[in-house]
């Protein structure tokens, strides 16, 4: 089920230093979003910007009807959608493309969670569901990084769901300083990630996707990542988000928006 | 049932009514299937199709622009065997005419694509896309010389009983003249306009956006260039145009009628609203019933020049 209509806007709040969480009342999407999948927005009446916006959707409150997304208000767009008010509109298409896959047996094994800046909210919204579906919280690590304290996104959130959680930032204002390979890597030293009882699910900037799937490669863990790509129609038939995969021929492009956003790490062709 | 007439006859190809979604916007249909009801649709042109299936050009291959995007696409698509087999069974469900946009590198593969389709249950006409970027060996743009336009069209003309489109390239000094030859071939309708070839650069980097350096231009920032061709060729031959180029609306739309199409297509405007092409075809409606006109195809073409001052 998914839907392409004008939804009203029920709260859009600041939550850190040019990070706002709208919360949007789309009974389709917050009924049937997947952690990992996506919707398109689009808030201006004119052309500048022409497309929508795909943006994941971080929480879920079906009982009301709601979801929202959290946004760092960074370019043309989303200070747009920084300007929107609670009765106002926005359009949305969705829920898009495919979900983070929970791998099994879930309750056995090791969820690394590895957020970078805006990544972060599909992953709580990935972890929120683990933990309601008894996966013991020690078994899911989320490592949460960001460039400085105040672009680390969620980090509330996720400390709130009780799960296992590094903080990490390149200027060490929190938590360990340095990037989220660096804690993977500590990690894997301490003999914390046994590469067949471990699933790394990796979102944010596609530098870090890289040197996540890089690590995940040399050390044998399984490691699926959300690629992110300019989304024109986000249905499948722009072929403007093609990504570069591996075949059994070769190479081939797929399309981020249905083939994905969530790719195996082994199947994306990073150069 | 609608108070106004909205069918149209495009030569030998009639469609319920004048709105068409334009190739390589709207898939093969599927893609749309729950969003917009197809069944409302006067027709899809599904994704240009070559004989073989095409991978496509490498990324970044495409680009936000002024009110517009540029692409590159590369013709990436399933090829035409995969088509038939396993595209056009589920567009076979619905009323909507089916226009297979056809792409080739040679004559032969022209011919070969005309072949392979004709009497095919569920096609409801070709749309010859003779304005892509790929060369025949010797370097001849079908879609730019008219020679070559008119032999191309012509061979075709004789593969096939389906209705003929023909998608002419803007990337012309004078459209008419390629729009002649195409006629002259055997063109039983035209479709313009095709993308305008353009480039981005990032000035930052210093780098060209799109892998490809070019791409094709689209969306609202074409509009006044296609309208503008479109009323050409309506003044130069005598086939039925669908007009096609930066339609967002049904006022659009309305505006590409009156200039001369018969008939209109929605290209980038697709991708910003999955349902744009039904709010044009009622917006299209709504126009009629306020104009007082009963049918759509009496409006086509009846743009007037504009009063010049001194007669107020
Ligand atoms: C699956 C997916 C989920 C996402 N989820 C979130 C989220 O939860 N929160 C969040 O803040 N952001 C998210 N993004 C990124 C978001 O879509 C915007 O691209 C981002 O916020 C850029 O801000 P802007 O649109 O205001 O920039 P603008 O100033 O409007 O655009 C800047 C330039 O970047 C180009 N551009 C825009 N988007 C992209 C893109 N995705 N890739 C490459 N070029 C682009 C534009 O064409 C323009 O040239 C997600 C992206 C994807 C693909
Ligand atoms: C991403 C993209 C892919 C396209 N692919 C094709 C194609 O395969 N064949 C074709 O004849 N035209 C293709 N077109 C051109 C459109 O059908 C249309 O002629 C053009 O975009 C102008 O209309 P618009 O401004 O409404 O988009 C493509 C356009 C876009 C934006
Ligand atoms: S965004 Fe258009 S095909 Fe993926």
């Amino acid at each position: 089920m998914r839907c392409a209509e004008y939804c009203e806007v029920v709260a859009n709040r600041p939550v850190a230093t040019n990070q706002l969480e709208i919360e949007i009342h789309c009974p389709t999407v917050a009924l049937h979003a997947q952690p990992g999948q996506f919707v398109q927005m689009r808030v201006q009446s004119g052309y500048e910007p022409l497309f929508s916006r795909p943006f994941s959707v971080f929480r879920r409150f079906p009982e009301r009807g709601n979801f929202s997304v959290v946004y760092l208000a960074r370019g043309t767009f989303t200070r747009m959608l920084a300007a929107k008010k609670p009765g106002e509109t926005v359009f949305v298409v969705g829920p898009l493309g495919n979900r983070f896959s929970l791998r099994q047996p879930a309750n056995e094994i090791l969820h690394v969670l590895v957020a970078g800046g805006v990544g972060a909210p599909p992953l709580y919204l990935l972890a929120e569901e683990m933990v309601q579906q008894g996966i013991p919280r020690h078994r899911i690590v989320v490592v949460n990084g960001a460039r400085r304290q105040d672009l680390l996104v969620c980090q509330e959130h996720f400390a709130e769901l009780g799960v296992h959680l590094w903080a990490v930032t390149e200027d060490g204002s929190l938590g360990e300083r340095g990037k989220v390979t660096d804690v993977l890597k500590s990690l894997h030293r301490r003999g914390e990630l046994p590469h067949d009882h471990c699933q790394i699910y990796a979102c944010g900037p596609t530098a870090m996707l890289e040197a996540v799937a890089q690590f995940a490669h040399k050390h044998h863990l399984r490691c699926q990542v959300s690629m992110e790509t300019l989304m024109p129609c986000g249905l499948g038939v722009c072929l403007g988000c093609a990504v570069k995969v591996r075949t059994p021929q070769g190479t081939d492009y797929k399309r981020a928006c249905v083939d994905g956003p969530i790719f195996d790490a082994t199947e994306v062709v990073w150069k | 049932m609608s108070a106004v007439k909205m069918a149209v006859q495009l030569g030998p190809l009639r469609l319920q009514n004048p709105v068409l979604v334009a190739s390589g916007t709207f898939g093969y249909g599927s893609e749309y299937a729950d969003l917009v009801d197809l069944n409302r649709l006067g027709g899809i042109m599904v994704k240009g199709t070559t004989l073989h299936p095409r991978a496509g050009n490498p990324m970044p291959r495409m680009v936000e622009t002024a009110a517009g995007c540029l692409n590159s696409i590369g013709l990436q698509n399933v090829g035409v065997e995969a088509f038939v087999h396993e595209k056009l069974p589920f567009l076979r469900q619905y009323r909507c005419a089916v226009i297979v946009n056809i792409a080739g590198d040679s004559y032969e593969e022209f011919e070969q694509l005309a072949e392979r389709l004709d009497g095919v249950e569920g096609v409801h006409a070709l749309e010859m896309n003779i304005s892509c970027p790929n060369q025949e060996k010797g370097g001849i743009h079908f879609g730019v010389d008219p020679e070559a336009t008119r032999e191309v069209v012509s061979r075709v003309r004789q593969r096939t009983r389906l209705p003929l489109m023909v998608k002419l390239s803007p990337n012309v000094t004078d459209i008419t003249v390629t729009a002649r030859a195409a006629v002259d071939g055997g063109a039983d309708i035209l479709s313009l306009v095709n993308t305008f070839v353009g480039t981005a650069i990032d000035a930052k980097t210093r780098r060209f956006k799109l892998a490809n350096i070019t791409g094709g231009l689209s969306g609202p920032a074409i509009k006044p260039l296609a309208l503008y061709m479109v009323w050409k060729v309506a003044q130069a031959v005598k086939v039925p145009i669908v007009g096609m180029g930066g339609i967002m609306n049904a006022t659009d739309a309305v505006e590409f009628l009156l200039a001369g199409a018969s008939a209109v297509a929605i290209g980038t405007a697709n991708y910003v609203n999955p349902r744009v092409s039904i709010e044009v075809l009622e917006g299209i409606e709504q126009y009629l019933l306020e104009q007082g006109e009963k049918d759509v195809e009496d409006i086509v073409g009846t743009v007037k020049r504009c009063k010049p001052e001194s007669e107020f």
